[in-house]
């Protein structure tokens, strides 16, 4: 999608995914957690493209997570922790309301 | 060994620069916008293997608000080959392609310009000149 494409739509960035100040949603924080960035440049991209995934599909499987970050290139990780950190980050928001004896 | 001792050993530890990345607060050098700053943009190879007869910059040159083009013969006379980390003597790598280009996409020249789109317009009216020369596909 083109920046022109947007026009007249609401538009979220990086920054805006962030719960309050010094909070991290639970896609940031799993993306820490599984070491699904190095340099950090396409951070931002895959973690708004898995926020979008799981907004439509809160129970991804490989295939939905791989094509969703499709778009997106990253030279440092191998992509396998960024897939790790948005299935682990979609089994905790899943599992949010889960009474703790029950979670994972 | 006591824990305390060796507490980065086998232990999960969060990477401190993570947070400000997943938090869109990452700075890299394509964030700096230093007043004046020239942009590059390179020329590629669009044959697997070649050699370059010659480069006709003219054109590039002659363009409003672009300031150099530089080749692979100009920059090797100024500079060291790179490291390769493999013991090829015979074949010192450098960034720009010096007479023959070993591999399509091979940086052939440097354009610096006012902005990257005038150099990426100006690459185009560069006139290189190559002959193409036999390639191999796989390692046998």
């Amino acid at each position: 999608m083109f920046a022109p494409q947007a026009e007249g739509t609401p538009i979220t960035t990086i920054e805006g995914v962030t719960p309050g100040p010094g909070e991290l949603s639970p896609l940031q924080d799993a993306f820490c957690e599984t070491h699904g960035l190095q340099c950090g440049y396409c951070t931002p991209a895959m973690i708004l493209a898995a926020h979008a995934l799981l907004a439509d599909n809160p129970d991804p499987t490989r295939d939905d997570i791989v094509e969703a970050i499709s778009g997106n290139l990253c030279r440092c990780t191998g992509y396998a922790q960024i897939i790790e950190a948005i299935a682990l980050a979609a089994d905790r928001i899943r599992g949010r309301n889960r009474p703790s004896e029950l979670r994972r | 060994m006591s824990a305390d001792q060796h507490r980065f050993v086998s232990a999960d530890r969060r990477v401190r620069e993570d947070r400000r990345f997943v938090a869109g607060k990452g700075r890299f050098v394509a964030d700096i916008d230093l007043p004046d700053t020239k942009q590059v943009a390179l020329l590629t190879c669009p044959h697997a293997a070649a050699r370059i007869i010659s480069i006709d910059k003219r054109a590039a040159l002659a363009m409003p608000g672009v300031h150099y083009v530089l080749d692979g013969s100009e920059l090797a006379a100024a500079t060291l080959p790179l490291m390769t980390g493999l013991d090829t003597p015979n074949v010192p790598r450098r960034p720009l392609a010096v007479d023959i280009a070993r591999y399509s996409g091979e940086w052939v020249a440097a354009v610096v310009a006012d902005t990257r789109a005038l150099a990426e317009d100006a690459v185009e009216e560069i006139d290189v000149r190559y002959e193409p020369l036999p390639f191999v596909l796989d390692a046998e």
